[in-house]
């Protein structure tokens, strides 16, 4: 049955893609409270008090320095506005706290410390911890005078999480877990004091503990890195760690639940730390590219040099749209869950797991574009360490690595789609496969073909859903490279939609003719987006041929005919845009 | 000791300077991609205040702001630092006020919050840079006013006061009421507001007046501007050239070097 009022389905996981939404249904940038601006002004102002100053001891590597300045960031609470207001928290919105992220993902050798011990530093016994321990461990850790950090991968077990060998051994008598292992990459590794480590019990039972560093957790070396030279990095080795039983975090043998779950959960701020991250890099770049003059002009105003800071602006423009979108969206299924119900947050949070994966690998990938093309645009002195765009360079790669790497992220974003049943059941549907997924494309002449592009997508992809499981069922898991190029159309489709949607409140608030550059925005990302689709089409459909389906091909085409659009003058617009105003402005 | 701090938000002065815009027709700054904030040396004022409240432990901290809507952003922020209470008189005449109908609005709102002993304000905004608004507010109280001020400290019914000046410093023992117009410190670096705070701020009630609510004259008010208009508004072109001064001994480019200043000098 094709969806047609979909008002409560688009705050729904994978809603999307069956659902329709107004501009007013999602939130937007533009959305931000004052006191949620406050947030962000108030890191803002600590950046620049306290953490820019010391830039340089960062760079050096001096994690004491580090360590230092996530205690004066915990004075501000800006630990803590994730930790439930019962524990010593602000209990904040995730709509705050992303903004938060936002603000200090400008400066990545600081903000990946941060994130580690607010996010899966902190997180698993948000969600996962008893009474008891939330009480112990959660005050300590929302005023920073404990830090924390989350220990999972090992030297043998990285994406394949659940074949760790750090193994877990009940004492006889039966007071304590004796732990024995290495672990590797952890972020905080060097000074934190609290961690969440995972082990198997009797080798066989995965299983999460709250470990303090006096109980005899040894750090190995600073990991020589390529980038984030201020966030500590090391391996930590456990001999004969005695954990008191008390502190199994969850329940013995449960413990994958709270590893992938707080993925999940870290995933749903790295949308916004990407973008922030991006916002700099291109505020870099402008300040160069203003000021630098060749033949006699700014290269400001080149063709070549245009048409990238057009295109970094499109990149964050849309980023932000599609960050922004997933955290209200997930605020907004929160509203109806009781805070404490840490079962019912979770659920309601993974309920979005697409959509995190999605915010995961889109911004990750805009933000690596974004530091590539402001190195290049200041060409030699980029490649100098005088100048920001090399460290920018340097910290935006593990972006792409961290909390699941995109190539996993691909694989999940078609298989978690799946497992919404709306969503199924749409893939499957003979109307939908008729029709598309809605009945009509809002009326709108602004936007007419962007919406209608839009349509041809979403039923695109959940065709290529429907035909990828009709043909591999069970195995689809293993058709990576197909599931990696039907991520690639939803993730496109997403971020359009939530550009489109971005604009459209932008020219509801401001009027058309006072947005220009978000218009443009639209269109010239609407133009790569059907070229990417029909890209992806085209590979799935090679792929799928054994079904036969002619209905896929023909969605394809449709896709292929959005018209043409001088996006080379559109980019030019963007970019005197963004010139003019010295920074990037939305 | 009841504490009134006056802050006007104003545009982000700290905008780089290659961002700053000029509508040269509408004689005033393009808002831009640039933030509102409060005025430096307001905040200044406040964290003074702030400080003197912990010290003495004993004071009470108005915050009041005449401005637009969007200045109940500052107010709030003061709440945040942990001023006691926040008023805001909304602005809906002139945009831009001359420094003396600023002066009677803030003299109007003082009187009608009542009773204060000490009343703080910048010394000047970092929009306009006037300066007069503290002079001209004590002038409508009736009180004295001392300029510049960096420290504040309690002794006994006094208030031992310490001003800047070009060559030092000036201590005063003044008598409450006062009005103070504070500058900037390495003691009143405004402090960062806590998270909490914030949302603790965006609870609390605010008074908010209208320029009718404070029994002046309302028209004079919004029109606003009587004896002050800015003539013309220019970006000064910064013009830089470069010259090496000759000679073969170090002797010799030192004559040329002291020549060459001479000449300038002689020119200015």
């Amino acid at each position: 049955m094709a969806a047609s009022s979909h008002s409560i389905q688009h705050h729904v996981g994978g809603g999307f893609l069956i659902a329709n939404s107004a501009c007013d249904e999602v939130f937007t940038r533009e959305d931000l409270s004052s006191a949620q601006q406050m947030f962000g002004r108030i890191v803002e102002d600590f950046m620049r008090t306290e953490v820019l100053p010391r830039s340089e001891e960062l760079y050096a590597k001096d994690h004491t320095a580090t360590r230092d300045m996530l205690q004066k960031a915990g004075k501000l609470d800006l630990l803590s506005l994730d930790v439930p207001q019962d524990y010593g928290g602000m209990g904040l919105d995730k709509v705050s706290s992303a903004h938060v992220g936002e603000k200090i993902g400008a400066a990545p050798s600081f903000g990946v410390p941060v994130m580690a011990h607010t996010g899966i530093g902190t997180l698993p016994i948000v969600y996962f911890g008893n009474e008891q321990q939330k009480s112990r461990y959660l005050p300590l850790l929302a005023s920073g005078e404990k830090l924390g950090a989350y220990a999972l991968t090992e030297p043998g077990s990285g994406s394949d999480a659940l074949s760790i060998r750090t193994k877990a051994k009940l004492s006889p008598d039966g007071k304590y877990y004796i732990l024995n292992g290495q672990k590797m990459w952890i972020t905080n590794g060097g000074f934190a004091d609290v961690f969440t480590i995972f082990a198997k019990v009797d080798g066989e039972k995965f299983t999460a503990f709250i470990v303090e560093r006096e109980m005899g957790v040894v750090s190995g070396r600073e990991e020589p890195k390529l980038g984030l030279d201020g966030s500590s990095t090391t391996a930590l080795f456990l001999e004969n760690v005695c954990v008191p039983v008390e502190n199994v975090l969850g329940e013995v043998g449960q413990g994958h639940k709270i590893a992938f779950n707080i993925l999940n959960f870290g995933r749903l701020k790295l949308g916004t730390v990407n973008m922030g991250g991006a916002r700099q890099a291109l505020n870099d770049a402008l300040t160069y590219a203003i000021e630098r003059q060749q033949f006699g002009r700014a290269i400001a105003g080149f063709g070549m040099i245009q048409q990238k800071l057009g295109e970094m602006t499109i990149r964050c423009y849309v980023g932000e749209a599609m960050a922004y979108r997933t955290v209200g969206d997930i605020d907004h299924a929160l509203e109806t869950v009781a805070g404490h119900d840490s079962a019912a947050v979770l659920k309601a949070i993974e309920s979005f797991a697409a959509e995190c994966s999605m915010n995961k690998v889109w911004t990750s990938e805009a933000l690596a574009y974004v530091v590539d093309e402001a190195l290049q645009i200041h060409g030699g002195y980029g490649y100098s360490k005088d100048y920001p765009a090399e460290r920018a360079y340097r910290d935006a790669r593990l972006s792409r690595i961290y909390e699941g790497t995109n190539e996993i992220n691909r694989v999940l974003i078609p298989i978690r789609l799946l497992k919404v049943p709306a969503v199924a059941g749409a893939a499957t549907d003979a109307n939908v496969v008729a029709n598309g997924p809605y009945d009509t494309p809002p009326d709108d002449p602004l936007f007419a073909r962007e919406y209608e592009l839009l349509a041809c997508a979403k039923k695109f992809v959940l065709l290529a859903l429907g035909g990828a499981q009709t043909i591999y069922g069970k195995q689809l898991s293993t058709e990576q490279e197909i599931l990696g190029h039907i991520a690639d159309a939803a993730m496109e489709t997403y971020a359009l939609e939530s550009a489109l949607l971005r604009t459209r409140k932008l020219v509801a608030a401001k009027g058309e003719g006072n947005c220009p550059a978000p218009i443009d925005i639209v269109r010239v990302y609407a133009s790569d987006v059907a070229d990417r689709v029909r890209h992806s089409g085209k590979q799935i459909i090679a792929a799928l041929s054994a079904a036969g389906d002619s209905v896929l091909p023909e969605v394809v085409r449709q896709i292929a005919g959005y018209p043409a659009f001088n996006t080379v003058a559109a980019r030019r617009r963007i970019a005197d845009v963004v010139v003019k105003a010295g920074r990037y402005p939305f | 000791m009841n504490i009134l701090v006056c802050l006007k938000q104003i545009l982000d002065p700290e905008v780089p300077a290659r961002d700053f815009r000029i509508d040269r027709a509408k004689r005033e700054a393009e808002r831009g991609a640039g933030n509102l904030v409060t005025n430096i040396f307001c905040e200044n004022a406040l964290e003074m205040a702030l400080q003197f409240r912990e010290r003495t432990g004993n004071a009470k901290i108005a915050a009041l702001s005449y401005g637009p809507a969007t200045a109940e952003d500052t107010l709030r922020k003061a709440l945040a630092m942990k001023a006691d209470t926040a008023a805001l008189v909304v602005n809906d005449g002139n945009s831009k006020p001359d420094p003396h109908t600023v002066a009677v609005v803030l003299a109007a709102a003082a009187n009608k919050l009542g009773g204060f002993d000490l009343i703080l304000v910048g010394r000047e905004a970092g929009d306009w840079g006037a300066g007069q608004t503290g002079g001209l507010l004590a002038e409508e109280l009736g009180v004295p006013c001392i300029s510049f001020v960096d420290s504040i400290e309690a002794l006994g019914n006094l208030l031992r006061i310490r001003r800047q000046t070009d060559w030092g410093y000036e201590v005063f023992e003044a008598e409450p009421p006062l009005v103070l117009t504070i500058t900037n410190h390495e003691h009143n670096v405004p402090r960062i507001p806590k998270v909490r705070d914030v949302m603790m701020s965006y609870r609390q009630p605010m008074t908010k007046w209208m320029i009718d609510d404070l029994g002046i004259d309302a028209a004079a008010a919004r029109a606003g501007n009587t004896y002050y208009e800015v003539a013309d508004l220019v970006i000064p072109q910064k013009e830089t050239h470069c010259e090496f001064v000759g000679g073969d001994t170090p002797g010799e480019q030192a004559e040329a070097f002291a020549k060459c200043l001479a000449q300038i000098a002689a020119g200015a």
